[in-house]
């Protein structure tokens, strides 16, 4: 099987249609590699092999007159536990929904298997996605595959070990302010956070409203372009989903001749670490070399976006949280035995503390007499954040920063601190509040503790232009050379 | 010592169902009556990672609602999340609209001549139904959450009970004409809400108290007649009335508090993210606008000044937009003076049987009978064909089957017997049985002849032409001089 | 009294239906401060006459006023910690005096 693991989904669909191997070995490696690294990595909540093996032979079962083969045609994959398979577990790394069975497919997962993708099982993230580090699941933490001491980033944490340690070669999380782009730079693979409404939201649980998008993990730029051809498009199911046609699956990489890249000193700022700056500088200079034009862009409200981000979102996650009550499905704890004493027991029962800090930040900032000084002034900000990459992206085509303002830090360097925490986010954070689409290349790595700790390249657009940000994204993997399968340094082999 | 006149301010706040045939925000049916839970999915049940799609009729419906109540329609409006905590409410908040209904003003002229004015309606969804049984659970049903509601909120423009039933009355019309719901209270399509308080005469308004839980006229009527009475004796009393919301107990007839100001909900309201603002293009506001019907209070007034009919009549006529609509086509089909007996045949006749538990439909629309065959039966009365007697016996097999006025009156042999002999001969055994008769016309008593006419009219089985047989008799009383 | 700090995480808890007690709010407490004085950084700014932005996609989807199935009822309710005859049981919802199977607040 070695010789498939380094593939990725596109090579791995084309060997399974070249008959080199079934969609049911592909499967079933990915099951084991689930069960051996994925376990050492606490990559996985759950996994579904019977479920994942059935769908495999189906696929094998095809007659080769059946149609063209999907886009993902018996490529494995992994779902973050906050996504809808119908008959399947996703608790959202929470002791609320423990036991919780999807009773319906979201639109994206819909599509995924029309398209002949095998999801292998749900991965671990920060409980309702509220995290940068995986540490806030109620079952366990998930692990970073380069060094196991220290965190995957979060929250899709899961998904990106799973796909750095090269278990499926594609995974899908949520970004919300960065739970896929940060990760994916803290794990070595590809991130896409596609422009707000690219993809149906349609049976992803929300965290931010606003702000949660569907969101890959891949570990080359063709890949991201082809999970994105399968899972974008309209859909009549999400209000905010953009009426457009699903995203092209593009045959070359994109020419970067004359593309204008923006660089904005916001993103570079004195304490950044230094490794991590060195490694963007030459992803930039590798830009540079592919033929763009770099050139200088101010972002100034930047400095406002991490605040923002958090009044909204939480305000957000504050109503889209409270449909956990022990009425309609999962845990209920009993209380004093009256309806609302019922809902507090089970919510205080079910909710973690940084779930319970969020759900408290959001009720208060939306709360009486508050609520101007707040929530209100956090959609005012945000609208100025937008207005700041308007104007940048009048002038450039494409803006380069840093995805993360330092590598993967050490499991429980911030537990305490959620500030600090949630400065983590703070090179991601802007281009959510604006909607726009972002990737995270991988541009190098660093070294710390004697372990190599890779280092991701933010790419963000302007709205709707998916398409530019992931041709560059591709444009600098291929460039670069195909991405390296995390050696699960420290982890017990 | 003179009494204080005191003066009570009212306001309603009233939810009406739209009559869509799916719920506001999913494709569920919007359907009273099912059997629990069966109405329901992911979208209305509030499961993890569902989100809502408006139903463009419904907007629709509330657009046309707002245009025949004269309420300025906002060019662009949104929902907004309404948070609190209840078992009827799948998603822990309810979509509704905060800062931008979608429309503002407008407002009702009672036909006492006083004008009620509308602040504002918006759109929201229906909660599910919580039933609360005898032990010690609650069971909740959500074939109700998603329900597509508009509330309606007045100034508080009303001064008496008598003007809160008005204004409900004349608003139920209204929705009821422009097809936007059937307003039925008894399945909850309208709801009422009441804001009263009580203020001596030349001082300022005092605290208001808000009635909830109100689901028929009557019981507006009592709720406000009671709070009025009860906030006087407090005041009176030298005590004070406390701000908070009351619940109507419809067995005692009386109203206690459900939760006071100190604890009224911080519903956090803010804008609905899932949904994006709701535009009003040009078009649509013109489309609805040439869809509202003529209002009732107009039809009424043709119908006294245009076809003679009386207020009585003109009323009943219009009490739904249906009954008035077939009415207005049986006239279309029909020759001119025949207003009234049209009239006559729908409201003692149809509306009767509609009311009554041999006929199945439940609206005169769903009748078999057409509007043109009600005129074609009342041509058969005009041409002396049949008598209005028979016209009734008529209808009421119209509404049973549909069939032709024409084929029921040959196939029940109603027409007319316009034979003089047999008239004559019918006559003849009428005075032989009955020769006193014939003296007392004689005498100048010409209404004694009735005696007479009835007996033909039983031997002729309805069927003898009235003016032929009271002709032949008094021909024969002359003859037999 | 506990301080205004972890008042303000008791209020907000009862708000938000979270049952923390003052062992636990005295720990939320100072972060939630702390939290807050970070976020402070708002106030600097003027954002008078700048539209707030809710959400993000300007143009809304609507659906025509089709009925689709709903789903069958077992695959909701019998996901519900206690399903009672078609039915979601929870606790009594109103004080025992009002019993008579009348439907509650709406």
């Amino acid at each position: 099987m070695t010789r498939f693991e380094s593939y990725d989904a596109t090579a791995l669909r084309a060997a399974i249609l070249a008959g080199e191997l079934s969609a049911e070995q592909a499967t079933r490696a990915a099951l084991e590699a689930a069960e051996s690294r994925g376990t050492a990595l606490g990559a996985f909540l759950h996994v579904e092999g019977d479920a994942a093996l059935a769908r495999a032979r189906a696929l094998d079962a095809r007659s080769r007159t059946d149609g063209e083969p999907g886009a993902l045609f018996g490529v494995p994959v992994a779902l973050k536990a906050n996504m809808c398979l119908a008959g399947s577990p996703a608790s959202c790394g929470s002791r609320i929904l423990e036991g919780w069975r999807a009773p319906y497919d979201a639109t994206f997962v819909e599509r995924l298997l029309d398209a002949g993708a095998v999801p292998i099982g749900a991965t671990n993230m920060d409980e309702f996605a509220m995290g940068s580090s995986c540490e806030n699941s109620a079952f366990g933490v998930t692990r970073n595959p380069w060094d196991v001491s220290r965190t995957p980033g979060g929250s899709s944490g899961g998904s990106a070990a799973a796909v750095a340690a090269g278990i499926v070669p594609i995974a899908l999380g949520s970004d919300t302010g960065g739970s896929v782009r940060q990760p994916a730079a803290l794990c070595g693979t590809l991130g896409f956070k596609p422009t707000y409404g690219r993809v149906s939201r349609y049976g992803l649980i929300a965290y931010g409203s606003s702000l949660d998008q569907v969101s890959p993990f891949a570990r080359s730029g063709r890949d991201l372009e082809r999970v994105m051809g399968v899972i974008s498009g309209a859909d009549g199911r999400d209000s905010t989903c953009i009426e457009a046609p699903p995203l092209a699956i593009e045959p070359a990489p994109q020419d970067l001749t004359g593309l204008r890249v923006g660089v904005p000193a916001e993103y570079f700022p004195t304490d950044l670490d230094a490794g991590v700056r060195s490694a963007v500088e030459a992803g930039i200079d590798e830009l540079r070399t592919l033929g763009a034009e770099v050139h200088e862009v101010r972002l100034p409200h930047t400095r406002y976006a991490i605040p923002t981000y958090y009044v909204v979102a939480t305000a957000e996650a504050s109503s889209n949280l409270a449909r956990y009550d022990g009425v309609r499905y999962a845990t209920r704890a009993t209380g004093d035995g009256s309806l609302q004493g019922m809902i507090a027991a089970t919510r205080e029962a079910g909710f973690g503390d940084e779930v319970k800090l969020r759900i408290l930040l959001g009720t208060y900032v939306l709360s009486s007499g508050y609520y101007d000084a707040w929530y209100g002034k956090a959609s005012r900000v945000r609208t100025l954040i937008a207005r700041d990459f308007e104007t940048a992206f009048g002038e450039v085509d494409v803006i380069a920063c840093p995805t993360s303002p330092s590598p993967a830090f050490a499991l429980g360097e911030k537990t305490d601190d959620p500030v600090a925490m949630y400065l983590s986010d703070v090179m991601t954070v802007p281009a959510s509040l604006a909607g726009l689409p972002a990737a995270s290349v991988p541009c190098g790595a660093l070294e710390r503790d004697g372990r190599e700790l890779p280092v991701g390249l933010q790419l963000i657009g302007a709205a709707r232009d998916d398409a530019g940000v992931l041709g560059c994204a591709r444009a600098l993997q291929e460039a670069r050379g195909p991405v390296a399968i995390a050696p699960m340094e420290g982890a017990a082999r | 010592m003179s009494a204080t006149t005191w003066v009570p301010v009212i306001g309603l706040e009233v939810h009406c169902q739209l009559g869509t045939q799916t719920k506001l925000f999913c494709g569920c049916a919007n359907r009273f009556g099912a059997e629990p839970n069966t109405l329901t999915c992911p979208v209305c049940t509030g499961q993890p990672g569902a989100l809502p799609v408006l139903n463009q009729h419904a907007f629709d419906l509330a657009l046309r609602a707002a245009l025949a109540l004269g309420c300025d329609i906002a060019p662009w409006s949104k929902f907004d999340r309404k948070n609190y905590f209840y078992c009827d409410l799948p998603k822990g908040y309810q979509i509704s609209q905060y800062d931008r209904p979608y429309c503002s003003g407008g407002g009702i002229t009672l036909a006492s001549g006083k004008h009620v004015r509308l602040t504002r309606i918006h759109m929201e969804e229906d909660a599910g139904k919580a039933v609360h049984d005898a032990g010690n659970t609650t069971r909740v049903d959500l074939n109700r959450a998603g329900v597509p509601l508009i509330e309606s909120v007045t100034e508080a423009d009303m001064t008496s009970s008598e003007e809160a039933h008005a204004y409900l009355v004349a608003l139920k019309e209204i929705l009821q004409y422009a097809g936007v719901s059937d307003c039925d209270m008894e399945k909850g399509s309208l709801r009422c809400d009441v804001n009263i308080s009580v203020h001596p005469e030349d001082e300022p308004w005092r605290t208001k108290v808000e009635i909830k839980n109100l689901n028929s006229f009557r019981n507006v009527s009592l709720a406000i007649e009671h709070e009025i009475g009860r906030q006087i004796a407090a005041y009176e009393a030298g005590a004070a009335i406390a701000q908070e919301t009351r619940l109507f107990d419809p067995d005692r007839g009386e109203t206690r508090t459900m939760r006071s100001k100190e604890n009224e909900a911080d519903y956090r309201y803010f804008p609905e993210p899932d949904l994006p603002p709701i535009p009003v293009d040009a078009a649509l506001l013109e489309r609805e606008r040439g869809l509202l019907p003529e209002p009732a209070a107009e039809r009424r007034a043709r119908y006294r000044t245009e076809l003679g009919l009386s207020e009585y009549d003109a009323g009943v006529l219009t009490s739904e937009r249906g009954v008035a609509d077939f009415f207005e086509a049986a006239v279309r089909a029909s020759h001119d003076g025949t207003a009234k007996d049209l009239t006559n045949l729908i409201t003692n006749e149809l509306l009767a049987g509609l009311a009554g538990d041999e006929i199945e439909a439940s609206t005169i629309a769903e009748l078999p009978c057409k509007p043109h065959q009600l005129a074609e039966l009342v041509a058969l009365t005009q041409d002396g064909t049949i008598t209005k007697k028979a016209a009734r016996s008529v209808v009421r097999e119209m509404m049973k089957t549909g069939r032709s006025p024409a084929e029921l009156v040959r196939e029940l042999g109603l027409e007319q017997v316009q034979d003089t002999g047999q008239i004559e001969a019918w006559c003849r055994s009428a005075l032989e049985a009955k020769p006193q008769v014939i003296d007392a016309v004689r005498g100048g008593n010409d209404k004694a002849i009735g005696a007479c006419m009835g007996a033909v009219m039983q031997a002729s089985g309805g069927s003898a032409n009235p003016e032929a047989v009271r002709d032949t008799l008094l021909r024969l009383i002359r003859e037999s001089d | 009294m506990e301080g205004p700090d972890v008042d303000l995480v008791l209020e907000t808890a009862a708000l938000a239906r979270l049952e923390v007690d003052a062992g636990e709010a005295r720990t939320l407490g100072p972060q939630f401060a702390a939290i807050l004085k970070h976020f402070e950084v708002l106030s600097e700014l003027d954002v008078e006459g700048v539209e707030p932005t809710s959400v993000v996609s300007t143009e809304l989807q609507v659906r025509t006023d089709e009925v689709r199935p709903s789903m069958p009822r077992d695959a909701l309710v019998g996901n519900a910690p206690d399903p009672r005859e078609g039915f979601y049981g929870v606790p009594r919802a109103i004080p025992k005096r009002d019993a008579g199977g009348q439907g509650g607040q709406s």
